[in-house]
């Protein structure tokens, strides 16, 4: 499987906040805006890897209808890929397992989704995810913490494909001022595999985003952007990825 | 320790459905666990615990009244006279002893009917550690003496506004602030829920009361056909069933919160009703919607007020080991009062649960049956008088 083209920023959005149409056009727009790796997350009642912020963006998308489910999410990648997007949805074990992990699979591969990101599924218990996503040709992207075993670390790093996710720090999704040093993690990952890196979780300001550039291929910005997008709508949004994306020429860009 | 599986899982449920943050953590508590508990040396202080400050073993008594009332021989198992009134005590002071061995000073709980709470700040009031519960708001009202008690204790409560604000959401809010502060802290979890080992731990601490039930009722000459129990996540069911699984000739009944009834929607009948899926780590049977999101469970009972399940719990009654019926909070009351008057024990709503089961359960006439009395009904005084 391929790798996916990380832009500098991976911005992450909750497919259904504010509502369905506003989601796709945000991505759209986010794509034309030097972003082609979207994370699309799909809502859960219960998502424990999530901070505050994106758990009520959530909950925001759960009230709205028609409710934003996978069969949403495969309807709506394909006017994303059109624009030259590849949309990663991000959604909790739950989620695909009530749909059934080949099917899940089956339809990512039909509407061209780009990647799926299981945040609460672990590589002990991924033999069927793995298989279904080498099957239909979807990449399982992989999160990898600081606090990563050195027996786990080689297993992770082999079953990664599309690209991989360090979480900066322990904790859940938010914003943080301070970054740790992410150099040794991400140096072993390298070691062992050529799959692109991005680093998120407390990501916001554009210092933050050129010192993960430094080490890493792409930032994942969630947070921040959901927060934004909650106080000022769209344009709100897009400015502040706008702020926190390097000079195109800075960037690492297609890896 | 018999059956802690090693791969964390009880026939397919179970495992560890978890962000990589935590697996570290998980690794080490069932290194720990595995490696300690065995030693004499944590026995005997665990053991030591149990009978001078819990008051181990808890009585076994023979229920006249309720046993005339309804044609059966009623074994009572008086998880009630534990200290702090219920069972979850002897889970917390387990789970606080393994911090304690770990090095961790700051201990992370989750409660719903306020039990677990209190159990957690006691046993860190005892041994000195720093204690954080995470509580709904919704149970906070239904449940106001445990949060006092638990502050008392000098704990922490934190109020939970998220989702139905009760155990679901304190239980989530519980593992965020655990993906924090994993490298200084340690979750007690409250019930045989949550990633693998926490099942296999709670079971462990809490089989202390089947394993006491067995020999006391060995001592008497007696067997029981049925061991019953109440399950909202199923601590006190495990606890009483685990020593009783092996002997295929003991029927185990679950007693699950029918809530305004099965079909109402409004209930918390995981094992009931409800179908596999993840939540908060484990694979069980799971309240969920057409999609896949949880349900929002109900019960006038806070501690069964619970969309999931033990995955244990979840492979016995997948197997047909484990008999399963529900019963409504309007039964359950009654019941209540019915335990209250003839025995003189005012029970926990949840534990009343258990005992309206000898009113609707169609057990064979003469039967022999123990009932864990999983905790004591003061907490509940103000739902009483309400009701």
């Amino acid at each position: 499987m391929r790798n996916l083209p990380l832009g500098p920023v991976v911005p992450y959005i909750t497919l259904g906040d504010p509502d369905i149409p506003s989601s796709v056009a945000l991505a759209q727009a986010m794509v034309a805006a030097g972003c082609p790796v979207i994370e699309l997350g799909v809502p859960f009642s219960d998502p424990i890897a999530d901070g505050p912020v994106i758990q009520t963006s959530h909950q925001r998308a759960l009230l709205g209808s028609p409710r934003p489910t996978l069969s949403v999410l495969f309807d709506v990648v394909p006017s994303i890929r059109a624009v030259g997007g590849y949309p990663v949805a991000m959604c909790s074990a739950n989620l695909v397992l009530h749909y059934g992990i080949d099917g899940f699979f089956r339809q990512a591969a039909a509407c061209q989704l780009a990647g799926a990101l299981i945040p609460d599924l672990s590589i002990e218990d991924a033999a069927e995810w793995v298989a279904a996503s080498h099957t239909h040709g979807v990449p399982l992207i992989w999160m990898v913490s600081p606090l990563v075993s050195a027996v786990r670390l080689p297993r992770i790093v082999a079953a990664a494909s599309g690209f991989i996710y360090v979480i900066s720090s322990t904790g859940t999704t938010g914003v943080r001022d301070q970054l740790p040093n992410l150099s040794p993690l991400i140096q072993s990952i390298r070691a062992h595999s050529s799959v692109p890196i991005a680093v998120g979780f407390g990501i916001n300001r554009p210092d933050q985003v050129k010192q993960v550039l430094q080490v890493a291929d792409a930032a994942v910005v969630g947070s921040h952007l959901v927060d934004q997008l909650m106080r000022g709508g769209a344009s709100a949004a897009l400015e502040a990825l706008a702020h926190l994306l390097p000079p195109r020429s800075e960037g690492r860009g297609m890896s | 320790m018999r059956g802690v599986p090693l791969d964390g899982r009880f026939g397919p449920f179970g495992g560890r459905f978890v962000p990589d943050t935590l697996f570290s953590a998980l690794d080490t508590l069932e290194k720990v666990f595995r490696s300690v508990v065995p030693t004499v040396s944590f026995r005997r202080e665990y053991r030591q615990l149990l009978s001078r400050f819990v008051g181990r073993p808890t009585p076994l008594g023979y229920a006249e009244t309720l046993s005339r009332d309804t044609g059966y021989h009623v074994w009572l198992k008086r998880e009630d006279l534990c200290h702090t009134g219920a069972h979850k005590i002897n889970n917390a002071l387990g789970q606080a002893l393994l911090a304690k061995r770990m090095g961790k000073q700051r201990i992370i709980a989750e409660t719903g009917a306020g039990q677990h709470g209190v159990a957690t700040a006691t046993a860190c009031a005892l041994l000195g550690l720093n204690c954080v519960v995470y509580m709904g708001e919704e149970d906070m009202k239904r449940q106001s003496p445990n949060v006092f008690r638990m502050r008392y204790l000098g704990a922490e409560v934190v109020p939970v506004t998220a989702g139905s604000r009760t155990l679901k959401d304190a239980t989530t809010e519980a593992i965020r602030d655990w993906l924090t502060t994993v490298e200084s802290s340690h979750y007690i979890i409250g019930s045989v829920v949550g990633p693998h080992p926490y099942p296999s731990i709670v079971r462990t601490f809490q089989s202390v009361i089947g394993r006491e039930a067995r020999w006391q009722l060995k001592r008497l000459g007696e067997r029981p056909h049925y061991v019953v129990a109440c399950v909202g996540g199923g601590s006190n069911a495990m606890g009483i069933f685990h020593s009783f699984v092996p002997f295929e000739s003991v029927q185990l009944l679950a007693v699950e919160a029918a809530g305004h009834g099965l079909e109402s929607g409004k209930h918390s009948a995981s094992l009931c009703r409800g179908t596999p899926g993840v939540l908060h780590g484990a694979l069980s049977y799971l309240l969920q919607d057409q999609d896949g999101q949880v349900a929002l469970a109900h019960s006038v009972s806070a501690g069964l007020d619970y969309p999931g399940v033990g995955p244990e719990l979840s492979y016995l009654k997948s197997v047909g080991r484990l008999l399963t019926c529900a019963v409504t909070d309007e039964d359950a009351l009654s019941a209540s009062r019915w335990v209250s008057m003839s025995e003189g024990i005012i029970p926990a709503l949840e534990t009343s649960h258990a005992f309206a089961a000898l009113r609707s359960y169609p057990f064979p006439k003469g039967a022999h049956i123990l009932l864990n009395v999983s905790g004591r009904g003061d907490k509940d005084l103000g739902t009483l008088m309400n009701a």
